[in-house]
């Protein structure tokens, strides 16, 4: 092996991806030239010093820059397109996505088939009332809308915000089970956190919901004679979701029987839906600000239904009943 | 705009398998696949992600994407919070100093966000964002060239046998300036005199950790070609070294 071949090898021998006799030709020419030698050790050297060069940090208001520009970017709106001055050209080249159409046309078909072959009343899915769909228990062939004991089913809007909540409680009544779906094709992403009294928030879980896929956080509220409020956040297509669920420590199926008295004065919504909760034993489903006060109100010898008006009354909210004892309230809009 | 603060980001993309993990599993699990540390190169001791680092960080980054596609600006920002520091650790071993680095590295963030529509879910993200900071400073250069802004470290030519003008500078250091920064400022200066596509695998293979693959999917080059300019680039760089005396003791 001559000088200039082995300086070739440089990198070769250095990566180790030699043919071994190539390394043993190799590796005898540097032990008797000392010139080539010098150099490999050069070479290593030098390499290992660029290796060794620090990192730098990017400067301290980059991340903010960045996002400047980019605000900035989106700000400009794009120039109006008007019959003179659109690319006339391009219209009639346009491409069509061949694919996409086609798998479009499949899922229609695969939906128009689906809403064919659905016995009526056996849908997993009934509708209360429109743009909102309510889960039935799962097995129950009863398909009447009265609500039922012991499954609570919470509000799930899948077009608008991709996320399913149903709510559960199980048979000795020490812990809900909130089960999450999303029938979107990208995962979305959510947190869980639950809070008691005034205490900190706590979170319990977090994760994502791919469709076809089910998450379940279990809640226990078996050392708790407060209502655990448990909230919910979510992203979808751009949006962040947030939604409480006031867990009650004794969850009662039967509270449109129960009548007590109750009372709020200068409270936020918060606390009055905490109270309500805790006195009936219902689960209540909350969006929107709860922080607001609301001034005096409360119910005599009223049931939960006569208590949920109340609040929603004084906080100018809408509500309506999942099933016995789980209600929804959001925000009138 | 009120995107939400780093700590709860950070929790929100953990992502779980099937069902909701507790909170905080997931520091032991990356804990203990981070202990792995590997080599590629004979002294290289880079740290080596495990496939299942590789994995959530993936799925989390597929996930990022996606949001940003649907226009999201709060995953835009978290994905600038983490590919901030190597596109600007990458525009600054290619451009070779500060100023050009910013611009390179702010304008290649706006590029990707105007242009992450085109992104194909398939490709790998990583490699999409250096190829683009890479285009983003092969332009920048081209358009310095057509103005005729020759700053001082500017090139005369663009091609592998430039030279750099770079003017010397005869002020000594300070005698307090560290060894080793001063080692460092030299090896800088080599690397800077190399001509841009030797300076650019250089960067992207001992400083970025690339494989010749992804060097070659980066630079759209038959990976023959990402080897032998390797091959030359290291032999320049030995032999600019050479010259500091002081550097081999």
């Amino acid at each position: 092996m001559n000088c200039a071949k082995a300086q070739d090898m440089f990198s070769a021998y250095l990566e180790n991806v030699m043919e071994p006799s190539q390394r043993v030709a190799f590796e005898q020419h540097l032990a008797t030239c000392p010139s080539c030698k010098a150099s490999y050790e050069k070479f290593n050297a030098a390499l290992m010093m660029l290796e060794e060069m620090p990192q730098v940090e990017p400067p301290a208001d980059f991340h903010a820059s960045v996002m400047a520009r980019v605000e900035r970017e989106r700000r400009v709106e794009p120039s109006k397109v008007r019959w003179w001055n659109l690319d006339w050209q391009h219209v009639f080249t346009i491409r069509v996505p061949a694919r996409a159409v086609a798998m479009g046309f499949a899922v229609l078909l695969l939906m128009v088939m689906a809403v064919q072959f659905t016995p009526i009343g056996h849908s997993i899915n009934a509708v209360v009332f429109p743009g909102r769909t309510v889960g039935n228990p799962v097995g129950d062939d009863d398909s009447s809308d009265a609500p039922k004991a012991g499954v609570l089913n919470s509000g799930c809007d899948l077009a608008k915000s991709g996320l399913c909540i149903n709510v559960s409680n199980d048979s000795s009544g020490k812990a809900y089970t909130l089960r999450l779906s999303s029938k979107d094709g990208n995962p979305v992403d959510y947190s869980v956190y639950t809070r008691t009294g005034t205490s900190a928030k706590n979170g319990v879980a977090n994760g994502f919901v791919s469709r076809g896929q089910q998450a379940s956080v279990t809640i226990d509220v078996a050392h708790d004679r407060q209502t655990v409020v448990t909230e919910l956040k979510w992203h979808y297509r751009g949006r962040s979701y947030d939604r409480l669920a006031f867990l009650p420590p004794t969850f009662d199926a039967d509270a449109s029987a129960k009548k007590i008295d109750m009372s709020f004065n200068k409270t936020t919504v918060y606390q009055a839906l905490d109270q309500v909760s805790r006195s009936y034993g219902i689960v209540i489903l909350a969006s929107g600000n709860l922080n607001r006060t609301i001034k005096f109100g409360g119910v005599d010898d009223g049931n939960a239904t006569d208590a949920i008006y109340a609040v929603a009354d004084k906080a100018n909210m809408t509500w309506q009943a999942l099933a016995a004892s789980v209600y929804e309230m959001e925000p009138t809009d | 705009m009120l995107c939400p603060k780093r700590s709860e980001r950070l929790s929100a993309f953990a992502i779980t398998d099937k069902q909701a993990c507790s909170w905080g599993a997931f520091s032991p699990l990356s804990q203990a696949c981070r202990t792995g540390r590997g080599t590629r190169l004979l002294f290289n001791t880079s740290r080596v992600k495990s496939d299942t680092d590789k994995a959530i960080t993936r799925a989390e980054e597929q996930v990022l994407i996606q949001r940003c596609k649907d226009g999201d600006i709060c995953a835009f920002d978290e994905l600038v919070i983490r590919f901030q520091k190597r596109v600007y650790n990458f525009a600054y071993g290619i451009a070779g100093n500060y100023d050009d680095a910013n611009d390179v590295a702010q304008e290649a963030f706006v590029r990707v966000f105007n242009s992450i529509g085109t992104f194909r879910g398939d490709a790998n993200f990583t490699t999409w964002i250096y190829r683009i900071v890479t285009n983003v400073y092969l332009d920048e250069r081209k358009k310095a060239k057509s103005h005729r802004q020759i700053s001082l470290d500017e090139y005369v030519d663009l091609d592998e046998n430039s030279v750099s003008r770079q003017i010397e500078d005869d002020n000594p250091l300070p005698a307090e300036v560290a060894e080793s920064k001063e080692r460092n400022q030299i090896v800088r200066n080599a690397i800077n005199a190399l001509p841009d596509y030797q300076r650019i695998i250089m960067t992207l293979y001992h400083l970025h950790d690339r494989s010749y693959e992804e060097i070659a999917d980066i630079l759209h080059l038959p990976i023959g070609t990402v080897k032998s300019r390797l091959n030359r680039a290291r032999q320049a760089l030995k032999e600019k070294l050479e010259t500091e005396s002081e550097l081999f003791g």
